[in-house]
């Protein structure tokens, strides 16, 4: 009998066993079935490779379509997600760091101008300037302060100014990270991260008087508790975006629009780049955030030269967000398209010819709608994806004013001061 | 192709298998077994297979005229010429490098050191293939004459790439004679599944753990001088996750082989016999890769006399033994230095303290855990392969450094795993054998027991490929957008 018993489970656990592997691999013929982006991890997934006699040889095309399996394996979101859960077990993981580069010391005292020149390192851990701290459902990256890409940077702004000077005023706008508004200067410390007030105070010391900076992380600190950045992304919302736009209309000497006065959507079920990176925490899953929008009043028409050189007609806030992008990772499109070489508005409600480039990453995006109602024609340039000359551009064009905006991690970048030498050289 | 990959798993072993259970003579399964293990192999690049082949076929007729030869010393002779060949080619690929960056260093030649691509497994089945030629010549097996069974043998993909170092005679009758039986196809199963779940979640999950801990902000390894900005904690709490892993990653290869092995009818020997609870530093190599430290005492050891000699001579014999040993693990001195490290202390263990066997538990507790001290340190000077990482890392454990006991970091770290640690360090120890040795006291309990058992393996299936899902994620990857 106890023989019987023993058989009887072993047959069952064979046939469990085979049923199991059976149905995964099934699965994994599902060619069709295969995606070919990660909307959680923002990135398009390993592609099948190309077969040629070369990279058979050296065993590059059969290591390829192991990887491409995987990664593109029908159920992997699910799996991973399914793993996360699994990995939320394994301790009291309510925190947890990753570390950031090695920071330098802010200097005290501003630097010599001469000092000041266009030399950026790339020592490996210039690249990664940003840790992350994770406390259960909020995400803060974490930016490592790095001398000689700063002034580098300053240095890139200044000789800009100087080459359009007295034809366009140059402004400069450095948006401070999450941790910065919401984790005292102390806390941001003990995690490795450099004081980012600091670090913007020492460059905005550093430019020349042509180029006028603008105070964001004041105006934004001033209300720190409003919903100024995701907890899941690493964007600043909309509202936050609104806060810094108040500092620039200060910076220039103009009224900002009541925030109450636009038309405001929202859309629902946002988790954004900083929820994958935190290896997809159940709490952030449990409450995403939400993507907030401000229709701009004079137009909400964009006109966008995409990556490939199509010209295409966008919303500068897509009040289709759900149904255009329906990915819980992708709701940050909803502003200008997401990131494209070249864009321009024209607000036909103003018709005084005054005209601005803002230059910038992805922290302009959700920007942009507020300027709309201030000048005639917003021009938007993408460095990372644009390639001319920004000078002859700004004179031929006439334009009135230029703005850099970048989130001050990217300031001590090496890759993003190359790609803005690159337009602006 | 790596076993701990969806990819194997569920694509290569489901074909492989599928097939082979459709086979119906142990031939045309041979043939399957055969042609997949050859698959297997080019997938790390085609070109080295014909290396293989070629070794094989060097032994394959080198073992036939051994054992077509009556006179002893052209035996003698024929054999010696084999595993030459076999252990040039080995050196040729594996050590070339080493000694030329060896030599130009120390007379000062400044010259390029030409980079030779390492074939996958050639460690593994170089070390058989000999075992099997001298094997033929001591008359302990008879030589196979089919070139293609021999390939079978050598290049199996179950044990080909990462051991165990399997002995022809104890797999020759398997090979033409084996028959599958309901009850190992089950413990097979079994076996595989623990160690796919022991490599995919267990020890890459270590892995991960050290490389928090010992990996720079773009996720490449520190050096020397970033090893020297780590807590002493950091650097404890790294060292010992890395020890649980290797023994996680390693055992667990060779449970997914010996698994492998039972499904379709080989016994493989085991491997691993819970190395972390040895009392003693011999002990531990009692149950350290026995099939390595087997094929070392059969073929070197022994054959160099043994501890039969004077005490000097033994000490000798020891010394070489473990010299390779250390150096068949990579082409580093930081190997070597790991092999002598173990000579050390084995000869204190052999002529100084000469350890009780079977100690009373009270004793047997602490000289565990000194023994797993020696192990920790062992595996420090494994994983560090230069001498500056490997002393900022010592030193910094007794926070030489000046960078103090512990960090924040690392107390985070050790908070978000330390029921996982706790996990990892029960598998490196005979737990579960021992409760289910427990559940078979009484008919309720074994039966429970035999219930849970028949649901675990595909339990610890799924819970692997979720784990196996996220590697293909570069986290670094993204940034761009």
């Amino acid at each position: 009998m106890e023989n019987n018993f023993k058989s009887k489970t072993d047959a069952i656990k064979t046939a469990l066993f085979v049923a199991v592997m059976a149905i995964f691999a099934f699965i994994g013929l599902l060619f069709f079935l295969r995606p070919t982006v990660s909307e959680t991890e923002k990135r398009e997934l390993t592609k099948f490779p190309e077969f040629t006699l070369e990279s058979f040889l050296s065993g590059e095309f059969t290591s390829q379509v192991s990887l491409w399996f995987a990664d593109t394996y029908p159920l992997r979101e699910g799996m991973i997600s399914a793993n996360s859960s699994l990995e939320s077990l394994y301790g009291f993981n309510s925190e947890q760091i990753v570390m950031g580069g090695d920071a330098d010391d802010i200097p005290d005292t501003p630097s010599d101008p001469s000092d000041v020149v266009f030399n950026p390192t790339d020592d490996g851990s210039g690249e990664k300037v940003s840790g992350l701290y994770v406390n259960a459902d909020v995400a803060y990256q974490l930016y490592s302060f790095n001398e000689q890409n700063s002034k580098s940077y300053v240095a890139l702004i200044n000789n800009f100014a100087t080459r359009v000077d007295g034809k366009a005023q140059v402004y400069d706008l450095i948006a401070p990270l999450h941790y910065q508004i919401a984790l005292s200067v102390e806390t941001a410390q003990k995690y490795g991260a450099s004081d980012g007030e600091k670090a913007i105070d020492y460059m905005y010391s550093l430019l020349s008087d042509s180029v006028t900076s603008v105070d964001a992380l004041s105006e934004m600190r001033a209300h720190n508790g409003e919903y100024l950045y995701f907890r899941t992304d690493h964007h600043w919302t909309a509202r936050g975006a609104y806060y810094a736009f108040v500092a620039f209309c200060e910076a220039k000497g103009i009224e900002p629009t009541a925030l109450e006065s636009y038309e405001s959507l929202r859309f629902d079920g946002f988790l954004g780049t900083l929820y994958s990176e935190a290896n997809q925490p159940a709490a952030m899953k449990n409450n995403p955030d939400f993507v907030e929008a401000f229709v701009p009043m004079g137009t909400n028409e964009i006109t966008v030269t995409e990556r490939g050189g199509n010209v295409v007609k966008y919303q500068v806030v897509n009040k289709q967000t759900n149904s255009w992008y329906p990915a819980a990772g992708a709701k940050y499109n909803c502003f200008i398209a997401g990131d494209n070489p070249l864009s321009e508005i024209h607000n036909p409600s103003i018709s005084d010819g005054s005209s601005i480039v803002v230059v910038k990453e992805s922290y302009g995006n959700a920007f942009i709608p507020f300027l709309v109602d201030s000048y005639e024609y917003v021009y938007v340039i993408d460095y990372r994806y644009w390639s001319s000359d920004l000078a002859d551009f700004v004179i031929e064009g006439g334009i009135d004013d230029v703005l850099f905006l970048n989130v001050v991690s990217n300031t001590s970048t090496s890759t993003r001061l190359s790609e803005l030498a690159d337009i602006l050289q | 192709m790596v076993f701990s990959s969806l990819f194997f798993v569920f694509f290569f072993l489901a074909v492989c298998y599928g097939c082979y259970f459709l086979g119906r003579t142990t031939r045309s399964r041979n043939i399957i077994l055969l042609v997949s293990s050859l698959i297997f192999y080019a997938w790390g690049g085609p070109a080295l297979v014909f290396l293989l082949c070629l070794m094989v076929f060097v032994c394959w007729a080198g073992a036939i005229l051994i054992s077509q030869t009556y006179n002893q010393k052209i035996k003698g002779a024929l054999c010696t010429i084999t595993c030459a060949i076999c252990l040039a080619i080995l050196v040729f690929y594996k050590y070339t490098g080493f000694f030329l960056s060896t030599t130009y260093s120390i007379f000062g030649i400044d010259a390029a050191i030409p980079s030779i691509a390492l074939p996958i497994g050639i460690s593994f089945y170089t070390f058989q293939l000999i075992s099997y030629v001298i094997d033929v010549r001591r008359g302990e097996v008879e030589a196979q004459e089919k070139y293609w069974l021999l390939l079978l043998y050598a290049s199996l993909f179950h044990q080909c790439i990462a051991g165990p170092i399997v002995r022809y005679a104890d797999v020759n009758f398997d090979i033409e004679n084996r028959v599958l039986k309901r009850e190992e196809i089950s413990r097979g199963i079994t076996r595989f599944s623990v160690g796919l779940a022991k490599k995919a979640i267990l020890a890459n999950g270590c892995g991960a753990i050290f490389d928090k801990l010992f990996n720079d902000a773009s996720g490449n390894p520190l050096g020397a001088d970033g090893i020297a900005g780590l807590s002493s904690a950091a650097i404890l709490l790294g060292c010992f996750c890395y020890m649980l892993q290797i023994y996680l990653d390693f055992s667990a290869y060779s449970d997914m082989a010996i698994g492998m092995g039972l499904m379709v009818g080989f016994h493989y020997k085991e491997n691993f016999n819970y190395p972390y609870i040895a009392d003693s530093v011999t002990d531990f190599w009692r149950r350290w890769h026995i099939s390595l430290s087997g094929f070392f005492r059969d073929y070197v050891y022994i054959p160099l006399g043994g501890n039969r000699v004077s005490i000097p001579r033994h000490i000798l014999n020891m010394l070489v033994v473990w010299a390779l040993t250390g150096f068949w693990h990579g082409a580093n001195w930081n190997f070597i230095l790991w092999g002598l490290y173990f000579f050390v202390f084995l000869v204190i263990e052999k002529y100084l303290i000469k350890p009780k066997k079977d100690p009373a538990i009270w004793w047997r507790i602490p000289r565990i855990l000194l023994t797993m001290v020696i192990v920790f340190f062992s595996f420090m000077i494994f994983k560090f392969t230069d001498m500056a990482s490997l002393g900022q890392a010592i030193g910094g454990i007794f926070t030489s450094n000046g960078k103090g006991f512990g960090d924040l970091h690392t107390a985070m770290v050790f908070k978000n795993n330390v029921f996982f640690i706790i996990v990892s360090i029960l598998a490196c120890t005979p737990i579960v054998p021992a409760i289910s040795r427990l559940c078979e006291r009484t008919r309720v309990t074994a039966k429970f027991a035999a219930a849970i058992g028949a649901i675990i393996p595909s339990l610890l299936l799924v819970i692997s490929a979720f784990a196996l899902a996220g590697d293909s994620y570069n986290p670094f990857l993204y940034f761009q957008f």
